[in-house]
Order: structure tokens, then sequence, then C-alpha cells
């Protein structure tokens, strides 16, 4: 009966649980719906400037739509029901229509963002004989957003309901928009803006991201020791190098830890914006910091141990759960005052005074040894002399001094900006170089524990071991650079306070400096930077790309490789090299033309000299450059920006095509031949005059001239072919910088200040784009395979000599679609294209079909060059998503 | 004259205040300080049973288990702890001390 009924209240809070977690994610949509419109109209305002950003505005607002578009999806045909869709049709409401509790009987759904009524037991008073309740009847529920409430034939609006809250009585008015005077009625709703109501979400959102990120890594971390445990009994005392070579590797405890630590990081800058907008003083700005760091800490220590209980089998593990969940309720249920003494009487170490009170007994054996330690200070001890005693005030001056120090610095900072930029780094130290080390002591204690006279080694990468060796089981985060002084600080002294001689002091050990800075200290010991990406956040470590990303002293040797250009590998560099940078498309071409200005500048008299000038310009102006493959790049980083200052090799522009230069064609100059050389032709032509039948015959100079425009051809069609592979790799990496420039202004809200910058981002990127596509559309393979799509194409509606298409090329599309002759046709062909861009086609976040969906009013003639267009576009890799 | 209980309370409010200094959070709002107080509380208390549990091994726990069904007095509980468990005094010792190392640590960066 007992187990029944357990079950039974286990159930239910699973049930409950699912709803919470199913009403959370339905208030986050509605949330980001109301942003996203927001969004949208700031978008478009912007669009109507007379000075808005001339380039694609409207791919953005489309994107918008598009999400606005789903998200209601989402949202509406769960929250209506089909009868609902049909009466809301009838009352000509297109979405939120009234709901009964019927209607959400097997689903429970959030349908809005605001909040405000609603609430299960919202009981409305009303006068009497009048009373209804609003919510929570069998047939009653109460909506959100929908503005309506619906009881039987009555519907109930929500000024209604706030008319009723305030002591009015309810209207039976049906079916009306929210208005002025709802929002009136809740003052809280007036200031909520789109960018807090995100937040909240966000910091929802995260916040169990975070959780779950945590406990994750603690649980991998738990196993991982677990079997090292094993490892350390099957060999029993033979020595650490056994043990070590116990560990594998821990790239995916790494790697958890880093997206834990990405999230805390995440939740606090939340929180710092929320600072920000509330103006907080210098003081302000230090509590939130000192609370978030104290949260952490504890949350990480009980996440430990939860995950303890949840590993432990057998006997232990239901029975411990259960009491620990007694102990914990027990222990709530104590007045304040208790709870605190409790707290203060363990916290100090055992050695407060402590009548804890009848209530504690109930504590079972973790309270009973709580008292046992409490009743062993007599009366005449003090609390502090017991404190001063285990050199604890030895701590409270150093957090003095800390603490000085910090706020010193936030009252020395210039601006306001400067405040936050300071706590935002502190907080980073926090989250991401943790030089306090705590989540390495928290899941290491287990460990200290047993690990007696035996260093516990962490391989992070086999390769790697012997460095590693030295650092121990604490320096995951020192590897990474998170905490030299931790790794000093943190795990000698503690080690040693345990009584564990851990010997630390192998291999590198020594050359950790106590006085680095703690700046330094984000850098990788062997010099490659630590893998931030955006905002600071560090990316899950890929050890050997870190070992070889070129550091400020070894970026000079850039190879140009075969089929790249000088864009193309300056991308490829900062992709890999500077993650934090926004743009690799966009700051590679600003490095190659900031180059190209300096040396056309330096060296102008040299180059008109040689007549080379003009050549250099264009290749300034286009971008098109012909370099040889083995030329080299040197590149030097100035205060983390990396800047192009050499070229060693040969450049030239790059023909193949017509060039366009500000909407001008321009043939491109006429390849250089040089003839063979006269006194070689009269030889051969002298050598034909004493033909030897045995030999074959000396080749003409037709023959020769012919040959060498062959070989000439070939080597032509081969540049053609690298240079279009290179274009096509600018094109890409232009493309996704487009493509992240668009998620980043989806995901956040632009800054009106921000905006032109971003608008800068996606004009930059669509200039590279541009010239990409348009070299790769001049060039002669790329006309004669459009040459072909056409011929093809048309070949599709030749039947028995008969093109079908003829006469009906100016025939509207869709009219066209439905002649029994030249429908299949059509579709035919549409299909087909369809199909080779699919196949083709690959964009940022996915798989991406454009529509082919002909435009109103699109003739047939007209939609299928647009198709070819694309079916070409997208085979060359230039198809703009 | 004070009380003895005076005494305790009084030693028990200065080790308080002295642990919340320790802890850095004493610029917290009143509120914030119990909170944070009382949610280390309850993360130590689990871990001191879990650990104690753990000790106590598999026919420990069942002896427990049926000790703590009926109406027992704490000093009971310690009294079986201490004999089943090897110097259970340090080890309690041991994590109150080791949790307050991961608690208590400089809160601020410089």
């Amino acid at each position: 009966m007992k187990m029944e009924n357990m079950g039974i209240a286990a159930e239910l809070a699973k049930k409950a649980m699912e709803q919470a977690a199913k009403e959370e994610a339905a208030k986050e949509k509605a949330l980001k719906l109301e942003s996203l419109k927001g969004e949208l109209k700031k978008w478009e305002e912007n669009a109507a400037k007379p000075d808005a950003y001339k380039g694609s505005p409207e791919r953005v607002i489309v994107e918008i739509k598009k999400q606005i578009s789903e998200l209601e999806n989402e949202l509406n045909p769960k929250t209506v029901s089909k009868e609902k869709a049909e009466k809301n049709a009838a009352y000509g409401k297109e979405d939120f229509g009234p709901i009964s509790a019927s209607d959400l009987k097997d689903e429970f759904v959030y349908e809005g963002a605001s909040e405000g009524f609603g609430g299960n037991d919202e009981k409305v008073e009303r006068p009497a004989g009048d009373e209804k309740n609003v919510a929570n009847s069998n047939e009653d529920f109460a909506v959100m957003d929908s503005e309506v409430v619906e009881r039987g034939s009555n519907k109930i609006n929500k000024d209604d309901i706030a008319d009723a809250k305030n002591g009015n009585s309810i209207r039976n008015t049906e079916h009306e928009s929210i208005n002025e005077k709802y929002r009136e009625n809740l003052p809280a709703l007036r200031t909520v803006t789109p960018e807090n109501l995100e937040r909240t979400a966000a910091v929802t959102r995260i916040r169990q991201e975070m959780t779950d990120a945590r406990k994750e890594y603690l649980e991998v971390n738990y196993n991982k020791n677990k079997a090292f445990d094993r490892l350390r009994k099957y060999f029993g005392n033979r020595g650490r190098d056994e043990k070590e070579r116990g560990f594998e590797t821990d790239m995916d405890l790494a790697h958890l830890r880093a997206n834990y630590d990405n999230k805390l990081f995440d939740l606090q800058k939340l929180q710092i914006d929320e600072a920000r907008e509330k103006g907080a003083t210098d003081e302000e700005l230090a509590k939130l910091f000192i609370e978030f760091r104290t949260e952490q800490k504890i949350n990480l220590a009980g996440v430990h141990d939860e995950v303890k209980v949840e590993q432990q089998k057998g006997s232990l593990e239901g029975f411990v759960a259960e009491k620990i969940i007694n102990i914990t309720k027990a222990y709530q249920k104590l007045p304040l005052k208790m709870k605190l003494g409790v707290g203060a009487a363990m916290l100090v170490g055992g050695v407060a005074a402590g009548a804890t009170g009848g209530a504690a007994v109930g504590f079972m054996g973790a309270l009973a040894v709580a008292r046992r330690l409490f009743g062993g200070v007599t009366a005449g001890v003090g609390a502090r002399l017991a404190l001063e005693a285990r050199g604890q005030m030895k701590d409270r001056k150093s957090v003095n001094a800390d603490e000085v120090r910090f706020l010193e610095r936030l009252k020395n900072a210039a601006t306001e900006q400067d405040k936050y930029d300071i706590l935002s780094d502190g907080i980073k130290n926090c989250a991401i170089k943790d030089s306090e080390n705590t989540i390495d002591r928290v899941r290491n204690q287990d460990l200290r524990q047993q690990a007696t006279g035996v260093a516990v080694g962490t391989f992070l990468a086999s390769g790697l071991a012997g460095k590693l060796m030295s650092m121990g089981g604490y320096k995951i985060s020192e590897y990474f650079g998170w905490g030299n002084h931790a790794a000093v600080l943190g795990s000698a002294e503690l080690m040693k306070s345990h009584g564990n001689e851990v010997p630390l002091s192998t291999n590198n050990f020594d050359d950790i400096k106590l006085d680095t800075p703690l700046t330094d200290s984000f850098e990788h010991p062997n010099g490659a930077p630590v893998n931030f990406a955006e905002d600071g956040k560090i990316n899950p470590p890929v050890f050997q790309e870190a070992l070889h990303t070129p550091t400020p002293e070894n970026m000079s040797g850039l190879v140009i490789e075969k089929g790249s250009s000088i864009e193309g590998a300056l991308n490829k560099f900062l992709e890999t090299s500077h993650p934090e940078i926004k743009n690799h498309g966009a700051t590679a071409h600003k490095m190659y033309t900031a180059y190209m200005e300096d040396y056309i500048d330096q060296h102008k008299d040299e180059l008109a000299k040689s007549g080379k000038l003009a050549e250099y310009k264009e290749m300034l102006a286009s971008g098109r450059v012909n370099i040889q493959p083995g030329a080299e790049l040197k590149i030097v980083d100035f205060n983390g920006t990396p800047v192009l200052t050499e070229i060693k090799g040969d450049i030239k522009l790059l023909h193949g095509g017509i060039v366009h230069l500000g909407g001008i064609e321009k043939l491109p100059p006429v390849p250089e031949f040089n003839l063979p050389d006269p006194s070689i032709e009269d030889g051969l032509n002298h050598a034909a005059d004493n033909h030897n039948p045995n030999i074959p015959p000396a080749p003409t100079t037709e023959d020769i001239t012919k040959k060498v425009l062959e070989e000439h051809d070939k080597i032509e069609a081969l540049r053609v072919k690298e240079n279009i592979a290179s274009s096509q790799e600018t094109f890409g990496s232009a493309q996704r910088d487009y493509g992240k420039t668009i998620d980043k202004i989806m995901r956040g809200h632009i800054a009106e200040s921000n905006l032109s910058s971003q608008n800068d981002a996606l004009s930059a990127a669509e200039k590279v784009m541009g010239q990409s596509a348009d070299y790769i559309r001049s060039t002669d393979v790329y006309r004669s395979d459009m040459k072909d799509a056409v011929k093809v194409s048309l070949g599709i509606f030749k039947e028995n000599g008969t093109n079908l298409l003829a006469g009906n090329e100016d025939l509207e599309y869709d009219r066209a679609v439905a002649d029994k002759e030249l429908g299949p046709k059509l579709k035919f062909f549409r299909e087909s294209c369809a199909k080779a861009i699919k196949a083709n086609v690959k964009l940022h976040g996915g798989e991406y079909v454009p529509s082919l969906r002909p435009d109103d009013g699109e003739t047939v003639k007209h939609y299928m060059q647009r198709v070819i267009l694309r079916t070409m576009e997208s085979k060359y890799g230039i198809l703009r998503g | 004259m004070t009380t003895k209980t005076e005494e305790v309370t009084n030693a028990q409010s200065e080790a308080l205040n002295q642990l919340i200094k320790d802890l850095g959070i004493d610029t917290l709002s009143q509120d914030k300080q119990n909170d944070l107080i009382i949610k280390m509380t309850e993360v130590l208390l689990k871990r001191i049973f879990l650990e104690t549990m753990e000790k106590l091994g598999e026919k420990g726990r069942e002896e427990y288990e049926k000790m703590s069904e009926g109406e027992v007095e704490p000093q009971q509980v310690e009294e079986f702890f201490k004999e089943k468990i090897k110097n259970y005094d340090e080890m309690v010792q041991q994590i109150i001390e080791e949790f307050r190392n991961e608690m208590v640590s400089t809160n601020v960066q410089n």
C-alpha cells in the first residue's frame, strides 16, 4: 500500500514536472515570438529609412517572418482545436481563440507571452450570485493571451477579468482583442520589453542547460574515476606509472567541462545585462559577482553528491536517496533561526557551541553527528578563539583585502563600460579560468581520500602524457590555461592540508610562475592560445589543433596551397587561429586590401616604371589575384589583430574572362605569347632541307605554334580550374560569414548603434560573394556549361520534333502547368532541377533547398531561365542561400 | 551574569557572523546571506550522511535501517556510528573541513 502510494506520488510528480517543462517550453516560444515581432518591426523601420542598408535587409526580414510563422504554427495548432479554429475563423480571428478545458485535456500548452491571469486557481471575485470561476473547472480554462475565457456559451475577455479583479462586474463581451485597458491593470506588464522578455526566457533556458551540463560533466567524471579506482585496486601498489597508464584520455571530460563553463558564463552575462539595465552601483556589481560565485560553489558541491547517490548500486541506492530527502525536508522545516544555527555550528568546523534544539533530533544519523560535534564545546570557549586557533582570521583578512582591491578597481574605472568589463572579466575568470579550481576540488575529493601517495595523473591525450603527468589530477584547468594560480595555491596547499603528500613537483611544475598575471594564464602552456569563441567563451579544446596553431612568433609561414588564393588562405588561417574574429571572410579581404594599398603606395614609382601600376591597382580593386602555389604570406599579430605584412612570391592579375569593374564590362588583357625564337625557326627549317626518311620530319613552325597554344590552353584551363575552386572557397566562406551575421541578428537584439556594423558585415560578405561569383560566371567553362544546360532543358520540351514550348514561352507558368501536354514536362523539368540543386547545396544550419516556386505572373520562359541559372549556380557552388 | 544558553547563543551568533565573513558574503543582503548558509548546510548534511552510509557498508546500513524504524535517540545513533566506523569523529570532521575549503575561498578576483 505504501509502495503504491509512493508510486502514485512519483507518477504525479513526474506528470507535474512534465507539465511544467511543457509550460516552460511553450512560454519560451511565446516570448521568442514576441521578441521576433519586435525585431521585425525594427528591421522594417530600418529598411524604410532613406539611409537604410542597401544590401539585403529583406533577407533578414524574410528570415524573421519565416521564424515567426514557424513559431506561430508550433503554438497555434496545439492551442486551438479544430472546432475552435473553425469558430475563430467564423469570428474572423486567426489565432489565439477561446479554448476550453476539453481542448487541453491531453496536453497543457501555454499560449501567450504575457504574465497575468490564467493561473489554475484563479478565482474571480464576483458580486454575490454572479460569481464565475474563471479557471480550473472541468469545462472552463483561463487563457493567457487569447483574451477570451470561455465558459459554456459565455465568453469573458481579459478586461472582464481585470475589472473583476478590481471589484467590477464581468461583462459578457465576445472576442475582444487585448487592449490598453487590460495592460493598464497590469502595471508590471507595461515595462516588459522584448529585450527583457527574451532575457527572462534565456535565463531560464541557460540555467537549465547549465544544470544539465554540470551534471553531465560530474557523472562522466564520476564514472571515469570509478574506473580508475578499479584499476588501482587491480594493480595494487605497483606505483604511479601503472595508475597513470590506467587513465586513457580525458578529452570528453575536458569537452564537458568547457561546455559547463560556457553555460555558466552565459548565465552570468545575462545577469550583468540586467544589472546594466538597472544602473547597478559598484557595490551592487561586486555583490552580484560574489553571490554568483558562492552559489556556483554550493550547486557544484550539491550536484556532485547527487551524482554519487544516483550512481550507487545495491541497497545503498534507494535507501540513501530516500533518507537524504527526509533529512533535507526535516532541515527545511526548521525555523529560520535554527536552520542558521545548525549551519553555523556545522560550517565553522564543528567547534561552535550548539544547542540545536529538539527538532534536530529528527535528522537521524547526520544531525546526530552534528549534535555530537555541537556538544563538544564548553560554554567558556568562544567561537572566535576557535577560529583564530584554526587560522581562519587569515582567510578573513585575505577576503577583506581582495574585496577592497576589487571595489577599488571598480571605483577607478573611467567609464561605466569599464566597470562592467572588470566585472565581466572577474566572472570570466570565475567561470572559465576557475582560478580557485573549485570544480576540480569538488570532483576530486573522493580520490584525495583514497589516493594516498599517489599522484592522480590525468592524461588528456597520449602524446601529452609527459607534460601532463606533472600537473596532477587538479590540472585539467591548468592545461587549458584556466588557473596557474590555482595549480599552486589551490591544489598544492589543499593536498598538503589533507596530509596527502602528492609528488606534484615532477617535470614542469617549477615552470608555473606564482606571479603570472591572470591574463597570461589564458594562454596555453605550450604557447598556443586557448580556443576562444565569440564572447570570450572557450570552445571545447582540440589539443592537436591547439598545438599546431601558429603563435605570434611563428605566424609568418603561411604557404599558399595548390588551388587556393590569397584571401582563401587568409580565411582558412583566420578560421583556425582567430575564432574570436566574427567575420573571417571580410577580415581576410580587409587584410588583403590593406596590404595592397600599402604596397602600391610604397612602390608606386617602381610599379609605374615597370608598367605594372595599373595591374596592381586592378588587383586591389577587383581582388582577383593569381598567385602561385608555394608562395608565402607573412602575418604578424599586432595586439591580437592579424596583419598581412608580406607576400613572398609573384602575383598577377587574374585573367580569364570579362572583368566587371564598376558595372563596365572590359575585356581582359590579351594573354602574352612568346613566339619561337627566329634563329630556332631558321634552324628547324634548315634541318627540314636535309630530311632523312628514317627520321621523323622536324615540326614546322605551325606545328610548334599549335603545340605551344595547346599547352598554353591546357595550362590556362588548369589555372582557371584552380581559380574557380579558389573562388568557390571564397564564396562559401563569405556566405558562411553572411549566414553567421544573419543568425546573430536573429538571435540577439541588435542595438541601433550596432546595426550599422552588422550591415557593414553583410555588405562586405555580399561584395566578396559577388566578386567570386562574377569571376566564375565569366569563365568559358561556366558559359559552356550554361549553354549545355539550356540545350538540355529545351530538349525536355521537344517531342517528335515538336517544341512544346514554342509559342508558350510567354504563358504564365501556373497556367502552362495546367496544360495537358506542357504540364507534365514542366513538372519534370522543375523536379529535375530541384534534384540537382538539392544534391549540390549545403548551407549553414543544414540542407537548404531554394524555392523553385514561380513568382506571381511569371512567364514560363522567365521561370525556366531562373531555374536554369540557379541550377548552374548550385553546380558551381555560388548559389546564394 | 550570562547563562549557559546565552553563552551558547552568543558563541553561535559570533560563529555565524565569522563564517559569513569568511565566505566573503557579508556584503550581501541579510536574506541572501541566510539563503546561502542554509543551502550550504543542506549540502553538508547530505554529504555527511552519504559518506557515513558508504562507510557503514551494506550490513551496517541494514542495521541502521532497522534502528531508525523505531524510536531512537540521537545519542544512540551516534554511538552506533562510532562503533561501526573507525575514527568516525575524525571522518566527519574531515568532511566538514573539506566542504569548508570548497566554500571558503577568495571570492574576489584580482
